[in-house]
């Protein structure tokens, strides 16, 4: 008995390894060169706005920050057709970002493509595609069911031509401090003095990051029925005030459909240990320089529609907005105290009070209570009303 | 069982005769004197002496003269069958793949499955010569009169004694028609070290040339490049649908009451059909007819019991054995994170072979298997196997035969979730088959042997449904709808042997399918993607109706030509057709995978394969070596879109697409059956490949070209031996190696659409770091006194004893801003093991 009790204890070490204990070590394997630093592009020859294409390369999954990106500059990109044509696009702001200078005139009935040439030499090019032109966007809507605030969209196309959409959005929200400050710190001098700028009311965007996708294919007439393009949750501070969102409506082909549907699925997971098989769907760029090389992206062609509306907060049902805990302190105007609370606690100063005694001190809250630009912008964008 | 120990302290072990080590006193006077005597001399060759009247027969049996049919004065002309089965003398177990051999003409027939022969040989006197594997080779002197019956009863090779003449039935390789065959006998398969020292056959399976697994914690099967899917598992013709244990560490056979196994993987005989890559055929002890037997044994995670004998005796015989799991004392020892886990299983089985007369038996098999258990979560997982046939044989004569079968196969499983009693829910699954079958074997003459028979299956499906747990819960119940179809085939086959050099087997299987309503149908968008936004609507098919047909002819041919005695050319064709397919996002088989059959959006899964093999035995047959290339190539295997959802999917098919694949390979075998060293090399050369080509699929996986198939490890090499140190200790040794399996991996990561997407490799284009392992175990037989109730015997060993990381899955997680990849191991040290049998 005493080997088999000697063995079991052994074999409880065995055991461990099956729960993994000591079972997962890092791994990297050594990928084959060309795997990551392939070229990414991504925009859409457009005929109704400024064509833009963005360009920038993959960036490795285990080393640094992948938050870092990297954009393509110096690049020679032109858009093509098959008469001809040329039309440049520059890269002004040294982006990666490369527009032309104003809305092309594309004939409808030309195919289009994409001509890159990349600063260290390498040529791409996409495949032709045929001009397709977006119907115009019926009406974006919004419906509040459930515990929020759905925005939706309707289009069709009265010659069933279009069959396949894509959107993207550009969402903009006007929202408050909940103090109205007339009062700063400055840092240097460690003291509160009036304020200039009004950081009561700001404003605040952001674009859409889901794909979003629709067809027609299904349907006997190609009639889009609310499609969601959001949600926004109840009580959500991009309703607080007054909410904007900008939708543009691409065409698309059915290739390039099959691409972002393939996109979307595949950034839904990161490979999980049984996860479900991911893979590439291949693009319509191609580098023609080396063919065997990776390149991402589809380009298309068309006229895209955009449009932009309104949701205010009036419309809301009135318990919408919840506001933040904020309690108003006062602070007396001594160094501790000013370094205490402006510099180090997070506090921002509201009002500067001069007491009868002839001291002052500041009323204050904490900085995202009083100081809206501490997560946008106090710069009015000019489509607001 | 008897020992005797000799005065070069050689053991010797026999069963049914005791061996004595030396001469009687009086054994050259002629007086017979049993009495042993310690101090009279030793001799050099132990002989038998007959102190059972078993042991005299066998002595003198093969030298009487049996006369057969009725006794005339003169020898009739023309030719005489005589038929019977082949029977273990100890246990009455029958032997199945005995060859029966007469030498002069050549003539030759093999025992099937039910130890039952039939041959036919001019009147007069012959020499049967008889060998099967694991069997003393005996022969019997017949004079043929007219038709008769004959059963023969051969010994048991309880130990290999050096002297022990080399057995006809390693020419068995050589000579039979089947090519891509491996029978194992559960001896051998005993030998082998394994995880826990829990013997387990599923595994002894992947040690042959052309069997591969994805992973160690799987006894999934991938024969020549086949997917887990495409092989008929039958344990006594019972279809089981789950063959695995404790997250697939284990088979679900418990190896006490297993005679053999065999696996076919290249022809197929036209008998079997479902499945387009493999029928492993999995038979269990008939059940000792002399005496009430048993084993148990202890491991470090199971305990089982097994019980034979007589029921009535010559009428009824059965075998039953159980084995459950106490793995929850594992558990409860691990840290705290895991200790909260629970594991249970168990398997039962029961088979029971009554003889009615001469002319009727039958048989009765019944088997269950479930586990239970849950990963320090309160997520509990549940699957189960129900299987339950009786097969009634019938000889019409000695010529001709029939079994009827009749049986349910029953497969589910359950997955609750209830940490949050909100939330709490049961998902469950289950398939339901009942079949009937009948088989007939005609034994022409010697020339012909002609199978034919016709089966069908009712196949009824849940394919899932999701309820609420408890009184709080908020689950919203949804069911998909249940499927049912019924699968009939119509075979006949012949193996006929041209000359004595050349035979061939020809084979035929009509099969066909019915899917059945009440189902309701998605249609789609002709020639669209197959997606839910192309839904056109569905259709109701009603109770009865046949909702989609498919079937067709699948042709088994092999052919079989002997250049010389011991060195023979084989060739086959095959073609198979698959009416059911496994869904299954992981590459090993899990507990919540779904089968799901044919339906009008999802099409049979067709293969074929060609192969072609050279047999050629070396030293008097004592080494065997083969090498067989094949090339196989499928049709509709499915594969997953990326992201697809197989639970509780309404539509399944818009998650799957259609594959064309192909695969080939080449397999070496050198085998080595007895002497003090023996064992097996296999190395296998293969490749397999799918490739996109379902229009309907809506994207393209590797721009629609071939892609390595989950299981396509190139390499796979595998030395399995026994070496006996001496009779009482013996050494065991595994070595594996295999090229890693391929994977997709993220590659690397881009801003598209405005979020972070990852780029990954093509699909399948890297591999998980190859595979290796070591394993070895001592095998001790326990005392050898004269007079005991029991033996015991002790394995000790260790698996994986290099320690040998080896990688099961490579995956990705998002650390922070860093996606870090992460290498799994589930065997991550060696595994030392301890296991306790004992026979009584």
């Amino acid at each position: 008995m005493i080997r088999k009790y000697f063995s079991w204890k052994i074999m409880i070490c065995g055991v461990f390894s099956i729960f993994f204990v000591q079972c997962r070590i890092p791994y990297d394997p050594s990928l084959k060169s060309g795997q990551s630093n392939s070229l990414v592009a991504e925009g859409f020859i457009d005929g109704a706005s400024i064509s833009t294409i963005k360009l920038s390369r993959t960036r490795q999954l285990t080393v640094g920050d992948t938050a870092v990106k990297m954009n393509e500059l110096n690049a020679v990109v032109s858009i093509e057709d098959d008469h001809q044509n040329k039309y440049s696009l520059t890269d002004a702001a040294g982006k990666g970002i490369y527009s032309s200078s104003n809305v092309l005139n594309l004939n409808p009935a030309n195919q289009y493509h994409l001509h890159i040439i990349t600063s260290n030499g390498k040529e791409y090019l996409s495949d032709f595609v045929p001009f397709k032109p977006s119907p115009p966007i019926d009406k974006v809507d919004w419906e509040l069911k459930g515990d929020g605030l759905h925005i939706f969209l309707d289009t069709h196309d009265p010659n069933n031509a279009t069959r396949y959409y894509r959107w993207e959005y550009n969402e903009t929200w006007e929202f408050h401090s909940v103090y109205y400050s007339t009062a700063i710190y400055n840092i240097g001098s460690n003291s509160v003095t009036p304020r200039s700028e009004p950081v009561f009311i700001c404003w605040q965007s952001d674009n859409s990051n889901n794909v979003l996708l629709g067809s027609s294919a299904n349907l006997t007439s190609d009639v889009i029925d609310k499609a969601l393009l959001t949600f926004i949750p109840f009580h959500d501070n991009k309703l607080s005030v007054l909410y904007s969102i900008w939708v543009k409506q691409y065409a698309l082909d059915l290739k390039g459909y099959n691409y972002w549907q393939a996109m979307k699925n595949n950034s839904e997971n990161v490979g999980s240990i049984f996860g479900p098989q991911p893979n590439q769907t291949v693009g319509n760029i191609h580098c023609i320089s080396d063919p065997s090389e990776t390149v991402v992206g589809y380009i298309g062609a068309g006229n895209s529609f955009a449009t932009r509306i309104f949701i205010s907060n009036v419309s809301m049902p009135t318990n919408w907005n919840i506001y933040p805990d904020c309690p108003l302190i006062t602070v007396p105007n001594n160094k501790d105290s000013l370094l205490y609370y402006f510099n180090d606690g997070g506090y921002d100063p509201v009002a500067i009070f001069h007491l009868s005694s002839g001291d002052i001190n500041y009323s204050a809250s904490y900085g995202q209570c009083v100081d809206c630009t501490t997560r946008g912008s106090n710069i009015k964008p000019d489509f607001w009303p | 069982m008897h020992y005797a120990i000799d005065k070069q302290n050689n053991v010797f072990i026999t069963k049914g005769f005791v061996l004595s080590t030396e001469l009687d006193a009086g054994f050259f006077n002629g007086k017979k004197n049993f009495a042993r005597k310690d101090t009279s001399k030793s001799i050099e060759n132990p002989e038998y002496v007959d102190e059972s009247k078993e042991a005299m027969q066998e002595i003198s049996i093969q030298n009487k003269l049996f006369e057969i049919g009725l006794k005339l004065n003169t020898i009739p002309k023309g030719n005489t069958n005589i038929a019977g089965y082949i029977r273990d003398a100890q246990t009455g177990e029958a032997i199945s793949g005995a060859m029966i051999y007469v030498e002069k003409p050549h003539v030759q027939v093999i025992s099937d499955q039910f130890g039952y022969y039939s041959i036919i040989l001019s009147s007069g006197r012959h020499t049967l010569n008889i060998a099967a594997p694991g069997m003393f080779d005996t022969r019997r002197q017949v004079m043929l009169y007219s038709d008769g019956k004959f059963d023969i009863f051969m010994d048991e090779k309880v130990m290999k004694l050096k002297e022990v003449k080399v057995d006809l039935e390693k020419e068995r390789n050589v000579r039979s028609t089947l090519m891509g065959t491996n029978k194992l006998d559960i001896a051998s398969i005993k030998q082998m070290p394994t995880a826990f020292g829990e013997v387990d056959v599923l595994r002894a399976v992947l040690s042959l040339p052309g069997v591969k697994s994805v992973g160690e914690a799987s006894t999934g099967l991938n024969v020549r490049g086949g997917s887990t899917d495409q092989n008929l598992i039958l344990f006594n013709s019972a279809n089981i649908f789950n063959p695995s244990h404790l997250f697939g560490f284990f088979s679900a056979f418990d190896a006490d009451l297993i005679k053999n196994v065999t696996l076919y993987k290249s022809s197929i005989p036209a008998n079997y059909g479902g499945r387009i890559s493999s029928v492993l055929d999995i038979t269990s002890l008939d059940g000792n007819d002399k005496k009430i037997a048993g084993s148990a044994g202890i491991g470090p995670l199971t305990g089982k019991v097994t019980l034979e004998g007589p029921l009535v005796k010559d009428k009824t015989t059965f075998v039953a054995g159980v084995r459950t799991t106490y793995s929850n004392w594992l558990f409860k020892i691990l840290p705290q994170e895991y200790n909260k886990s629970r594991a249970s299983f168990g398997d039962a089985t029961i088979h029971i072979n009554h003889k009615v007369d001469n002319k009727n038996n039958i048989y009765l098999n019944g088997y269950i298997s479930s586990d239970k258990f849950n990963l320090n979560s309160d997520t509990t997982y549940q699957y189960q196997n129900k299987n339950a046939n009786i097969k009634w044989k019938h000889n019409f004569n000695n010529q001709f035969y029939g079994v009827l079968t009749a049986g349910i196969d029953h497969y589910d499983y359950s997955v609750s979730g209830n940490d949050n009693p909100v939330n709490a829910y049961k998902l469950s699954y289950s398939i339901n088959q009942s079949k009937l079958n009948a088989d007939f074997s005609y034994f022409l003459n010697n020339k012909h042997k002609v199978s034919f028979g016709l089966s069908t299956l009712y196949y009824h499906i849940n394919l899932g449904s999701f309820d609420p747990l408890g009184k709080v819960s908020l689950v919203k119940p949804d069911t998909v709808e249940a499927e049912q179809a019924v699968e009939s085939a119509l075979y006949i086959s012949d193996q006929y042997e041209v000359t004595p050099k050349l035979t061939v087997e020809l084979g035929i299987r009509y099969s066909l399918f019915n899917y059945l309503g009440p189902k309701h149908i998605f249609t789609y968008v002709p020639d669209l993607p197959r997606q839910e936004s192309n839904i056109l609507g569905t259709v109701y098919y009603p109770s009865g109706k046949i909702v989609k047909t498919y079937g067709g002819p699948e042709y088994r041919v092999s052919a079989r030509y002997s250049i010389s005695d011991n060195f023979s050319v084989k060739a086959s064709f095959n073609n198979l057709r698959q009416y059911i397919h496994m869904l299954s996002n992981t590459t090993t088989i899990s507990p919540t995978d779904i089968w799901k059959l044919s339906d009008p959006n999802i099409r049979p899964q067709e293969g074929s394969q060609v192969s072609f093999g050279l047999y050629k035995n070396f030293k008097s047959n004592t080494i065997e070596t083969s090498v067989e290339v094949y090339y196989k190539w499928f049709r509709n295997y499915l594969d997953y879109k990326s992201s697809a959802v197989l639970i509780m999917n309404h539509h399944i098919e818009t998650d799957v697409f259609t594959t064309k694949g192909k695969s080939y390979g080449v397999e070496f075998l050198v085998k080595k059956a007895t002497g003090k060293l023996n064992g097996w090399f296999s190395y296998t050369f293969s490749r397999a490949f799918l490739r996109q080509n379902d229009p309907l699929a809506g994207e393209l996986i590797n721009e629609g070209k071939y892609y390595p198939s989950n299981f396509d490890q190139p390499h796979n090499g595998t030395l399995v031996g026994n070496y006996r140190i001496t009779h009482r200790y013996s050494f065991s040794f595994n070595v594996t190696y295999s090229t890693g399996r391929p994977i997709t991996i993220p590659v690397s990561v881009f801003d598209y659409g405005g979020s972070a997407r990852l780029l990954y490799s093509n699909r399948n284009e890297y591999r998980i770091p190859d595979y290796f392992r070591t394993d070895f175990s001592l095998n001790i037989e326990g005392n050898f006194k004269v007079k005991q109730s029991t033996h015991n015997s002790w394995t000790i060993g260790v698996y994986n004893w290099t320690g040998r990381k080896n990688a099961y899955s490579v995956y990705y997680i998002s650390q922070n801003t860093t996606i870090k990849g992460y290498k799994l191991s589930i065997f991550g040290t060696a595994i030392p093991f301890v296991t306790y049998n004992i026979r009584f």
